[in-house]
């Protein structure tokens, strides 16, 4: 599903290369963790393929069902199906939870082709996944993440991933500042969204994440290239000795 | 707690009303007659054999300024000035020109021992071990001594008087002199162009991290003198300098006047960091007496990358009307702006900054915290202004005012221009008295309350304290305690 | 900030039109109660104001008003205009090129002890009540030198007399419309409002013109709530392209006083909208507003709000997003007088770049002289964030469509509040329709 060749990337700003000949193959249903000791590149790489301002990729590619989608403007790749829930999701104040899901999810179906959908209908599904997430009817009220505490926002972000039904899932970091319950809420919300169709990419510094959200596939990724591919037992790994020996190896 | 404990054993040290720096050298003088025309200006020229350049751009200068009218936008009132009461050229009547401290005359030497600003090639500032500073002492209109030149001179350093500078570097002050702030600039200033007397001048060569702070220590003396005085500081490519002004004068009826001109040049990754603790005479509790402050200082970031910082520690003056500024010409250049503007009595201070954004990618900072106390009047004026070239500017100002007392105001007069969307341009605010939860608190654990409320205010300026060096903020944070003195009834 | 020398007071053109015009007008008023040579002479002395009249430093009328147009007279021609608030039920006072039209208004209905008359009604009557409103028009010295205030004090020719009696509530809302003839006139307007103790009412007052006319429409207006007196007012204007407005409001709180302000600016070449609010004891002031500039434009909001008495709050909040060459300005002034202890004033100005020749210039000033305040402000000029711009696109939402979500956004903290509940949807929607026509760029 998700094929990055070679990939090259800079900080636009100052030239400073973050990725470095990255390579990754993501299939339909997998869910792969990336792991890696801080500043190895993770955000980068889900910042690029999201297509945040800021970056410049010098060189190889990076396709979704076999279209490039490195071309492509931050919405359309939305609508082709890339989904990254931030590591530190923004407060827009004066845009409401509710408005912006409904334009977000007609937005992608116009771009694909497919017709609004129905205000009964999108009631109907935001309240059924809310309540999966214990997504308060006041916090769908407030504006888009305004006054949300952080475990809210994160359970915000997988909100949205199950009312946008993406074919890529990125997510950044997202156990970070969240207690064991919330860690709890939102790896049984991405559980839920497995499915045959769907590949995830789950990026964490830690072991952690990974007892709630099952990878089949572990990433090293270390200096903007991945260093090291293995199963589950590899988080483990990297838990009990660290990233030294790993970033050393690829040194 | 220990800056505190020692602002408040200052405050104690000295009577209410009471100016430490208020007393008079007993010391011969030459002085220019008295009142302005153009024999005055000629009289200063020659007594500072200049050549005939400088005499025709002071005289261009005079008959620009005859055409000028005094500004009134300021929030700051005070009788006409008579600038023909006035003696624009006051100088010691000793060795013209010092080669050694051995010269000068004991009677000066005591003067700044007094002050506690260290002549000596060896002492130091305020007890702090190892910090060497050079000093050029200008008294009423005369650079009288010039410390550690010998030292400085071997890194290719020029730290002199800008008299000296004008016989000796004529070609450097020329290129320089009225470019950063132009003859015509303001009233002031233009007057300050015709009759300046003496200065700084400081020219750091390329690549040069000058090796000790340098600074200037300006004292009035004489009565119904004004001082002219003008500084000019060029950093070379990739250098960088530190430097310090310090004022005092004696405590007098009649108001004085000071109107200096300060230029700055940065070019390409040099820095320049200017630092002022201004403390002439404000007047007494009546309101009598005091200097007029009328400063003109700007900096001019010409360079790529280049950095001007002003910081200062406004506490004396009856009136102040200063606005150090930036020009942030060269792109991703900085500018800084910290002030820290305690008025009590019935000191009035009219002081802020400018801005000026020409450059892609400059920043600037401005951080203003005024103190009113008495019957004082004190105003933040600043402005920032985006140009439309200036892409990816940023600018932030923080303006914070503190009012002490029933009979004082505090104004904050922002101007903000931005001709340019991707520049971002963020100003706040805010005008409050002592908290009065604050003071209880702090009353409640056992501090008097004089004591309780410098400890406040140290809190309150404390983000600018920090940008001084480190012998000025101790400096800095005792003034500002004794300015205080008496503000709580 | 800058200090120039003097200039020769050399009369503009459009100053010599106003000259021009006043000597014949004063003709056609002569021996009526209203001192109008007296308000004349206070605007001729100095004249058109420019950069260097500290109040028009951004705004500089000398050079932006090119020539004056001639003073309206009562017309009779229909005037156009977009009906925004008709299902309001309010009562309406109708106004074309400045004189009130009784053929197309209706003031039934606003209930027992609301009475309103016209100033032309009494001007024609030799009124002397209106002799006090050729003088004084607030204790606020700085809008008795308001140059705009005084043109408008020479040459009002008609406007509403509005009273309100202690304890009464207007039964519905009363929509005042300024509405042109498409003639090329001056227009000038005058109207008092006065809400006795403890009465309350509502007004949406609402400006418009064609494009492609040059006019020049003035207001002024008095209002005046007495203690414990409610007011919610929404002013919207939306100008043709080739008009110039000046609209001031002077307001008087009393004592717990509450006055709820909201200003909408959409059209006109050049607008300038003062609002000077002086407030009594514990009096409560809201004042909000949202400006939406293109093209050539020029909008000015320019604010003082002066604490009088002890305890009374203050809350201003004005936004502008500014699109094509437009300019907009904001001028905020919270005075704090001696014996105003206790004040609490908070004053945010923001304002939003649209485009690379737009400009935005703020001057949000505080002047305190009572030491137990809290006041402060807050002032950015900026581009549509960045970051904000990228999460919504990264959740499917196209370039175009997140520029108008977040303009909408950020012009929602004012238009959500706006007093007039009824009217705010249809502000909202006009506003809308601004932004949609702003057309798919990015």
């Amino acid at each position: 599903m998700l094929e990055i060749k070679n990939l090259h990337a800079e900080i636009e700003a100052d030239g400073r290369e973050i990725l470095r000949g990255l390579d990754l193959t993501v299939k339909a249903g997998e869910v792969h963790a990336i792991m890696g000791p801080n500043g190895a590149g993770k955000s980068t790489l889900s910042h690029v393929l999201a297509g945040k301002p800021g970056y410049k990729v010098t060189d190889g590619s990076a396709t979704l069902d076999g279209v490039d989608i490195l071309d492509m403007d931050p919405a359309m790749r939305a609508a082709t199906g890339v989904f990254l829930a931030f590591q530190y999701p923004v407060e827009i104040p004066g845009v409401g939870n509710m408005t912006f899901l409904k334009a977000a999810l007609n937005s992608q179906r116009k771009a694909r082709g497919e017709g609004e959908i129905s205000t009964p209908d999108f009631m109907r599904l935001v309240r059924t996944e809310a309540g999966k997430l214990k997504i308060t009817q006041d916090m769908l009220k407030r504006p888009v993440n305004v006054g949300f505490s952080g475990g809210e926002k994160k359970r915000n972000e997988i909100l949205q991933m199950a009312i946008l039904q993406p074919k890529l899932c990125i997510l950044d970091e997202t156990d970070s500042g969240l207690d064991i319950d919330a860690l709890k809420v939102v790896s049984e919300g991405v559980n839920a969204l497995r499915s045959p169709d769907r590949a995830f990419v789950v990026i964490t510094h830690y072991q952690r994440l990974l007892d709630h959200i099952r990878p089949d596939v572990v990433h090293v990724l270390s200096k903007g290239r991945i260093v090291k591919t293995g199963g589950p037992e590899l988080a483990l790994e990297l838990e009990a000795k660290g990233y030294a020996d790993f970033v050393d190896e690829a040194a | 707690m220990a800056a505190v404990k020692e602002t408040v054993d200052q405050v104690r040290a000295i009577d209410v009303d009471q100016y430490k720096y208020g007393f008079e050298t007993e010391i011969e003088s030459e002085l220019a007659p008295k009142g302005l025309d153009e024999d005055t200006i000629r009289f200063i020229s020659a007594k500072k054999n200049e050549p005939e350049w400088m005499l025709d751009w002071r005289l261009d200068a005079y008959r620009r300024w005859l055409t000028m009218e005094e500004p009134s936008w300021a929030r700051v009132s005070y009788p006409k000035i008579d600038f023909q009461d006035l003696y624009y050229y006051a100088a010691p009547k000793t060795t013209p020109a010092p080669k050694s401290l051995d010269e000068v005359d004991p009677e000066l030497l005591r003067t700044y021992e007094k002050l506690g600003i260290p002549l000596k090639e060896q002492a130091v500032l305020a007890g702090v071990e190892g910090a060497k500073i050079a000093v050029d002492a200008v008294f009423d209109s005369v650079s009288v001594v010039t410390t550690f030149r010998e030292e400085l001179s071997k890194h290719g350093i020029i730290f002199c008087s800008i008299s000296e500078a004008m016989r000796e570097h004529p070609e450097l002050v020329k290129k320089y002199l009225g470019t950063v702030v132009p003859v015509t600039d303001n009233y002031y200033a233009t007057l300050n162009s015709a009759v300046f007397s003496d200065g700084s001048f400081v020219w750091i060569p390329e690549g040069v991290r000058c090796p000790m702070e340098l600074s200037t220590y300006f004292r009035i003396n004489e009565k119904k003198t004004g001082q002219f005085e003008r500084t000019l500081i060029i950093a070379e490519k990739g250098s960088y300098v530190s430097y310090l002004e310090g004022c005092t004068a004696p405590q007098r009826d009649e108001n004085q006047l000071h109107a200096a001109v300060v230029e700055l040049v940065a070019m390409e990754d040099a820095e320049i960091k200017y630092s002022t603790v201004q403390n002439w005479y404000p007047g007494d509790k009546d309101g009598r007496g005091g200097i007029y402050n009328f400063v003109t200082k700007r900096g001019d970031c010409r360079g790529a990358r280049s950095k001007i910082s002003w910081t200062q520690v406004e506490t004396g003056s009856a009136i102040t009307w200063k606005y150090p500024s930036c020009i942030l010409r060269g792109d991703d250049s900085k500018g800084e702006f910290y002030s820290i503007a305690v008025s009590n009595g019935h000191q009035q201070v009219d002081s802020g900054t400018k801005m000026i954004h020409l450059g892609k990618n400059t920043s600037s900072r401005i951080i203003s915290k005024g103190i009113s106390a008495g019957k004082s009047q004190n105003t933040y004026r600043g402005q920032v202004k985006v140009n439309r070239k200036a892409d990816g500017a940023r600018s932030f100002t923080n303006c914070d005012s503190l009012l002490i007392g029933h009979d004082c105001g505090a104004h904050t007069v922002p101007y903000l221009e931005s001709a340019n969307p991707r520049a971002k341009v963020e100003h706040e605010a805010t005008t409050s008295k002592i908290s009065d939860d604050q003071l209880f608190y702090c009353i409640s654990r056992g501090l008097p309350t004089e004591e309780a409320v410098a400890l406040i205010v140290n809190g309150f300026v404390r983000d600018v304290l920090q940008q001084l060096p480190m012998e000025f903020a101790v400096e800095a944070q005792k003034l500002i305690g004794v300015s205080l003195e008496g503000s709580v009834g | 900030m800058e200090i120039l020398a003097p200039t020769e007071r050399r009369r503009t053109r459009a100053e010599t039109d106003l000259e021009t015009a006043f000597s014949s007008f004063v003709e056609t008023y002569s021996g009526d109660v209203v001192d109008r040579a007296g308000a004349f002479a206070r605007f001729s002395t100095a004249g058109l104001p420019h950069r260097r009249v500290e109040a028009y430093h951004f705004t500089d009328l000398r050079s932006m008003l090119a020539s004056a147009p001639v003073p309206a007279a009562p017309t009779s021609r229909s005037a156009g205009g977009a009906d925004l608030f008709v299902g309001l039920g309010a009562a309406r006072a109708v106004f074309v090129d400045g004189f009130f039209r009784a053929d197309l208004s209706d003031l039934s209905g606003l209930g027992d002890g609301v009475a309103v008359t016209t100033i032309a009604a009494g001007l024609a009557a030799n009124d002397p009540a209106l002799a006090a409103l050729g003088g004084r028009v607030s204790a606020d010295p700085a809008v008795e030198r308001d140059p705009l205030v005084a043109l408008a004090s020479a040459f009002y020719g008609d406007g509403l007399i509005v009273r309100v009696a202690a304890g009464a509530v207007a039964a519905r809302p009363l929509e005042i419309r300024h509405l042109s003839s498409g003639a090329s006139v001056s227009a000038f307007v005058r109207h008092a409002v006065v809400v006795g103790e403890g009465a309350s009412i509502e007004v949406i007052e609402s400006h418009e013109s064609p494009d492609g006319v040059e006019i020049h429409a003035h207001t002024l207006t008095e209002l005046t709530l007495a203690a414990g007196a409610k007011a919610v007012w929404l002013d919207r204007q939306r100008e043709g392209d080739q008009a110039a407005r000046f609209s001031t409001l002077a307001v008087d709180l009393g004592k717990r006083a509450a006055f709820d302000h909201s200003v909408v600016t959409l059209g006109a070449k050049l607008a300038r909208t003062q609002i000077f609010a002086r407030l009594g004891e514990a009096a409560d002031l809201s004042t909000r507003g949202a400006t939406l500039v293109k093209g050539r434009s020029h909008a000015d909001a320019t604010l003082v709000v002066t604490h009088a008495e002890p305890h009374a709050v203050s809350r201003e909040l004005y936004k502008s997003a500014v699109d094509g060459e437009a300019v907009s300005v904001f001028q905020g002034r919270i005075v704090v007088e001696k014996k105003a202890q206790g004040t609490d004033g908070r004053m945010g100005a923001h304002a939003v770049l649209l485009s690379d020749r737009a400009e935005a210039k703020a001057k949000p000033e505080l002047e305190i002289f009572a030491d137990d305040v809290a006041c402060a402000h807050g002032a950015t000029v900026a581009e549509i964030d960045e970051t904000l711009k990228f999460y919504l696109m990264s959740r499917g939402i196209p370039a175009a469509e997140t520029d108008k979500l977040l303009i909408r956004a950020f012009l929602g903290e004012v238009t959500d509040a706006i007093g007039s509940e009824g009217a705010r949807e249809a502000i909202e929607a006009e506003i809308d329709g601004w932004i949609d026509a702003r057309g798919d760029r990015t």
